[in-house]
């Protein structure tokens, strides 16, 4: 099985992220100089790769070409060295709905299993000296509910 | 004379039929915005309306519990004045630990629930319908001494599943008599599946209140079931009152 | 809608004016109003666009270069109104000025047809919403508002930010009349769910559903009323129609207008601050959709922000008690299309004044904006005051201090943007340099067409349609169509309870009802209505049987019907057949509304106060979407409590109907299920349906009937059904109906559409209703009696042919939506 990872985000405005970005500012997460989200998807695929691809990026359900970005990476933030992103999913989350859906009506070849949440992108200026624990301390702190979501922390 | 403050938030939506709910019980109340937490002093009540606070970005409730007034209903609260949060107000006191309301060593409201969002097979994400709930603890709580049946109620929300990383919790708060209403049939039987539990809910709870009884966090809507013209079916018995005012009289004689 | 206007002619247009019908196809005229005063042209600092020296080539590719909908003749005959070449943001005002969606040039002539005043009327069609006479209270004469959009094209591109735009541009409309906004509704058309495109119009349904709830939801509008159809030709043009409603003291109506005497008043715009988004959505809206030009649409995405607006209303909630308190007089419009530059200049002409702004203070969310995109931009979410300079400081800190608009959305707040000025000229600045300047009124005219109309040359026949073998079958069938279904799973995610005024929900019978004015017992019922299909064979008798169901919806719960809203959602006007198919629709609407006049006053027709018109709802494919001339009706109900709704209330009671059953199944659910079309569309007799109608209202008033429900899609049998069901599928009772008084075979007579009602009759009041059918010509048909146990029983004479529990109703009613939208 392969993996194929889709970062579909806004080419409009994104509310949320704003919103979410001045509260923390509010909150005292001064060194936060960018906060991206993105909606993110990891497919376990058999087949081929190039051809699901190609497919994937074309179903409404996930990517709308007209207000949507979507990238199979994710590319560095450019204005800082000091992302981090934190990647959000609901706890017990099987996806089955929408695996049907890609599956059966939207007929996606190869297309095995899959994984979904949210993904914040958190750019802090150069002077930032321990990004992962800011990172953290802003995930406990507002992006997720450890109650029925978990976080991860990645580069 | 005492007074409730209405606490409105950035985005909620209620907060003019929670006053008119409090006026036709008796209660004095007025509208605060969010940038006048000065002014809660004042007041002997708290209700945190309905709404959507923040569009409910991220999640419900929880960009609007760091708000600034929420400190200042925290050091009511600490006082012994009772704070009911009705909905979006239910989903801001669970973000901000104020229900349960354990404090950790340091002080600090610790938050144990999540009000998470719904499981519901007819309808995913936002929900709106009427169920009907029952008591289901004895505990004495400002807004529960005048409600004794199982009566009818609008919810209407995406994320009202209370929910706990620690599995156990919700049965200790029903043992504690924390859990103050349960959804039910109209008969009166609690039956934790759809649709008389309409979103999920662990154990059907749809409402749950801290140790002292004085904070409580309630899903469905009891302003939107104040007079029987709201009921359906009930809307021929005009103006009196409907089941729901039984929550803001009994407030109404706490502060006697 | 009532425009009575005279061409006047100007000194500077070439062309002269002959009888319309020598003049050949398409030819543009330039619409003037009787001004006393016209202001001079002109000059600008800028570059101009040397139009009158381009061929129609070089035009042609500048049009296109720069994602214009303009015409080339439209090009030239800006030179010829400004008398000199135009700047490109004057351009871009006749862009969208003229754009079909801002100027209404096929549609004006047309649209007189319909009545739109009458002493139910206390603003017609001339502002942003209509208003309506509604209860007098403690001395108080009280209006509701109404306003009617359609948000089609952005919605198939976008569908969740087309319809949550759609919703909050319509609401916008009624706030800015000084309402508060109490409710709203939605009439969806979607394409065909099992059809060749069923994973986009799957995808359409879900997020317009999903944008109407995700605006209207946060805002704390609950919707009352609405419907939704899908067939096949809406498969690439779905339709994305609102209509919203609010309550308002008489005295207390804010116009669309610079006041009188407002020279030196400020312009004040209040909202979010001025990006790219939307940016000539209106242009966008009279160009026809093709798959290949995504290009076109970047950029032309509106971003709804319901959070922003929830905080703007109840900010402007507060200038309206303040400016009440102090006695003021402002003017206040809301941005929609066209942005600043349509709101100023037609707040400015319709004061009769004119305006100068400077665009550098207009707070934007993008530096660099140009000129046009700062003047003529859509974000969302923003209004324009025109403010007593005294008052100006008191506007702003509401806005910008109590709620603090800057913390609340990026950028946004209240800004002072210009000056309303005695000179009627329309002059825009940026940077120092005037980019703009006309005559007021020459921006705001905009121009007409006249159409070519041509009959369709298709032909729709009857079909021979075998009677069905299994009744019990047939029925299930036609409940599980997903346009007879219930729409349980769509309205289920609108907010339907929040301000606690509702007293009759979607769902519980056929029209909604809310009681708006918390403790007193007027209320106010909302239907929207038309059934595509009809429109299809008929585009007149699509168009009458709209009118006709709105006012029987309404009539159901008790409610008097008052007025009308009128959304013309059609195909491209420059094709003569579609454009026929519009005119056709008009003069339908017109014949209903007058021949079933307002209850007590014979001969005054029910007035269309607002609507919308919406062309070039067609893909380059050719596929055309039925005519839909979508309508709303407002009813008055003096007392809320003699509402009722369609669920059955008790054993043992009679079932009357009034309606003929006729040979009308052209268009139904019975004969689209049997992949046929057929050609009887219900062609109403207006007299008797008027008849009936008003005989229900007086029936319910005088509190003889215990429920009623209407016959339209699905015929008597769905009636029947769904009285038995409930709103809620929960009902405790059943129905035992003979059919045999209809001569027609059994199939036809439970399917028909022909107009109708059945009502639920306690044995004791039995005589009384028949009495009052009889002072209105109706002879009731008595077609069975409620039972114990909802089970639904349908006989010929002795034959019985249908038997249904309440789970086997339930099953197939419930599920018909939901399994065309998973």
């Amino acid at each position: 099985m392969k993996n194929v990872e889709l970062f579909v985000g806004l080419k409009v405005a994104d509310n949320t992220a704003l919103t979410a970005f001045h509260a923390l500012q509010r909150l005292g997460f001064m060194n936060l100089v960018s906060l991206r989200r993105f909606h993110y998807y990891s497919f376990f695929i058999g087949g081929d790769e190039q051809a699901f691809k190609k497919d994937i990026v074309k179903v409404d359900v996930l990517v709308n070409s007209n207000k949507n970005t979507s990238t199979f990476g994710l590319a560095k933030v450019p204005q800082s060295g000091n992302t981090r992103s934190v990647l959000v999913q609901e706890s017990g989350d099987s996806c089955s709905g929408i695996l049907k859906t890609l599956q059966g009506g939207l007929g996606i070849k190869g297309l095995q299993k899959m994984e979904r949440g949210i993904l914040w992108v958190l750019g802090f200026s150069d002077g930032t000296k321990d990004p992962d624990k800011d990172a953290g301390a802003i995930a406990k702190c507002l992006l997720y509910s450890p109650h029925y979501q978990r976080a991860v922390i990645q580069n | 004379m005492k007074k409730v403050a209405i606490i409105l938030f950035p985005g909620s939506n209620c907060e003019e039929e929670s006053k008119r709910a409090c006026e036709s019980a008796g209660l004095v109340s007025d509208i605060i915005r969010w940038n006048e937490p000065k002014r809660c002093r004042a007041y002997d009540a708290f209700i945190l309306p309905g709404g959507w606070s923040y569009e409910d970005r991220i999640r419900a409730g929880a960009i609007a519990s760091h708000e600034g007034v929420m400190d200042a209903i925290k050091e009511e609260s600490g006082k012994g004045k009772p704070v009911l949060g009705i909905c979006n107000g239910a989903q801001i006191l669970v973000e901000s630990g104020l229900v349960p309301g354990n404090l950790s060593e340091q002080g600090k409201f610790q938050v144990e629930l999540a009000l998470a969002p719904n499981h519901n097979p007819f309808v995913s994400g936002y929900y709106c319908t009427w169920v009907n709930i029952k008591k289901a603890s004895a505990k004495k709580t400002p807004f529960t001494s005048l409600v004794d049946d199982v009566f009818p109620i609008p919810i209407a929300h995406g994320e009202g599943r209370f929910v706990s990383s620690d599995a156990s919790l919700l049965k200790k708060l029903e043992e504690s008599g924390q859990a103050i209403f349960k959804y039910c049939t109209k008969q009166g039987s609690v039956i934790d599946e759809f649709p008389v539990n309409p979103n999920g809910s662990g154990n059907a709870i749809a409402a749950i209140c801290n140790k002292t009884g004085t904070v409580m966090a309630m899903m469905p809507h009891p302003e939107r079931a104040s007079w029987m013209r709201q009921v359906p079916g009930m809307s021929s018995q005009g103006e009196r009152a409907g089941p729901g005012r039984k929550i803001f009289e009994s407030l109404r004689e706490y502060l006697k | 809608m009532n425009f009575s206007v005279p061409l006047l002619l100007l000194g500077f247009l070439v062309k002269s004016l002959q009888p319309a019908n020598l003049l050949p196809k398409n030819t543009i005229f330039i619409l003037a109003r009787k001004t006393q005063v016209i202001g001079k042209m002109g000059g600008v600092d800028v570059e101009q666009v040397g139009i009158h020296a381009m061929a129609d080539g070089e035009i042609s590719a500048f049009l296109k270069k720069n994602s214009l909908a303009l015409k080339v003749e439209e090009c030239r005959k800006i030179v010829e109104l400004l008398g000199r070449d135009p700047t490109l943001t004057e351009i871009h005002i006749f862009n969208i000025q003229w754009s079909e969606h801002s100027s209404y040039k096929s549609s004006k002539d047309t649209l007189k047809m319909l009545p739109t005043s009458g002493p139910t009327v206390i603003l017609g069609p001339r502002e942003d919403a209509g208003i309506i006479k509604f209860a007098n209270v403690d001395g108080e004469q009280y209006g509701i508002v109404i306003s009617h959009e359609s948000h089609n094209h952005p919605s198939q591109v976008v569908p969740y930010e087309g319809a949550a735009t759609g919703v909050g541009g319509n609401i916008r409309d009624v706030l800015c009349m000084g309402a508060h906004v109490i409710s709203s509704a939605d009439p969806l058309r979607f394409g065909n769910p099992f059809g060749k495109n069923l994973n986009k119009v799957k995808y359409i349904i879900n997020q317009v559903v999903e944008g109407v709830a995700g605006y209207g939801n946060p805002l704390g509008v609950p919707i009352i009323a609405g419907d939704t159809y899908f067939n096949d030709s809406f498969d690439e043009n779905c339709l994305v129609n609102v209509v919203a409603l609010g309550i308002i003291k008489e005295k207390d109506i804010i116009h669309s207008a610079a006041p009188p005497d407002s020279a030196g008043h400020d312009i004040v715009i209040v909202g979010k601050a001025t990006d790219y988004s939307g940016f000539g959505g209106a242009a966008l809206a009279s160009v026809i959709l093709d798959a290949d030009e995504e290009e076109f649409n970047k950029g032309a995405v509106q971003v709804p922000d319901p959070f922003l607006k929830n905080i703007i209303v109840r900010a402007t909630e507060a200038v309206f008690a303040e400016i009440r308190k102090r006695g003021l007089a402002l003017g206040f419009k809301d941005m929609g299309a066209g942005g600043i530059m349509c709101s100023t200049s037609e707040l400015c002409d319709a004061g009769n004044m004119g305006g100068e702004i400077d665009l550098d203070n207009v707070p934007v969310a993008l530096k660099d904006l140009p000129p046009y995109v700062i003047a003529c931009g859509e974000t969302q979410e923003r209004f324009t005051w025109i403010s007593p300079p005294e008052f100006t400081p008191t506007l702003l800190k509401i806005y910008n201090e109590d709620f603090e608009l800057p913390n609340v959305a990026e950028g946004a707040r209240a800004a002072v943007i210009g000056k309303v000025t005695g000179a009627k000229n329309y002059v825009l600045r940026h940077k120092g340099k005037i980019v703009c300047n006309a005559p007021v009124e020459v921006i705001t005219r905009g121009i007409k067409y006249q159409r070519p109309g041509r009959e369709h040359k298709r032909k729709f026949s009857e079909p021979n349609i075998p009677e069905p073998k299994d009744y019990n079958a047939a029925a299930l069938s036609v409940l599980h169509h997903p346009n007879v279904a219930s729409k349980a799973s769509i309205f289920k995610h609108y907010d339907t309870e929040v301000q606690g005024l509702a007293v009759i929900r979607p769902g519980e019978a056929d029209a909604g009802v809310q009681a708006p004015l918390p403790g007193k017992y007027p209320a106010v019922a909302l239907s929207v209505d038309h059934n595509p299909k009809y429109s299809r064979i008929s585009p007149f008798h699509g168009a009458v049987n709209a009118v006709a169901e709105a006012m029987r919806n309404v009539a159901a719960v008790g409610a008097i019907p008052y007025g009308m809203t009128d959304c013309l959602n059609m195909g491209n006007p420059e094709k003569p057949e579609a454009f026929r198919d519009f005119t056709e629709s008009v003069e339908g609407l017109s014949v209903a509304a007058h021949k079933l006049w307002l209850k007590g006053k014979q001969d005054t027709p029910v007035p269309f106060v607002g609507g919308n018109v919406s062309f070039y709802n067609e893909s380059t494919k050719d596929a055309q979407i039925d005519p839909s001339p979508i309508i709303s009706c407002v009813g008055y109900l003096e007392d809320y409590r003699k509402a009722i709704t369609m669920k059955l209330k008790q054993q043992g009671s009679k079932l009357f109907l009034i309606g003929d059953r006729k040979d009308e199944l052209g268009g139904s659910a019975y004969y689209d299920l049997n992949q046929e079309t057929g050609a009887n569309v219900p062609n109403i007799d207006l007299e008797s349906e008027r008849e009936r109608i008003h005989a229900v209202i007086d029936l319910i008033d005088a509190q003889l009937l215990e429920s009623c429900h209407d016959i339209s899609d699905g015929g008597l049998l769905t009636t029947i059904a769904e009285m038995v069901l409930g709103g809620e599928a929960d009902g405790a009772f059943g129905a035992e109906i003979d059919i045999s008084f209809s001569s027609l075979r059994p199939d036809k007579a439970l399917f028909s559409e022909s107009p109708g009602f059945v009502f639920e009759v306690k044995p004791e009041n039995k005589e009384k209703v028949e009495h009052v059918l009889k002072t209105y010509g109706i002879n009731p048909i008595e077609l069975g009696t409620t039972t114990a146990g909802s089970k639904l029983v349908v006989g010929v004479g002795n034959k019985r042919i249908i038997g249904l529990e309440n789970e086997q109703l339930k099953k197939a009613w419930t599920t018909g939506v939901p399994e065309a939208m998973k």
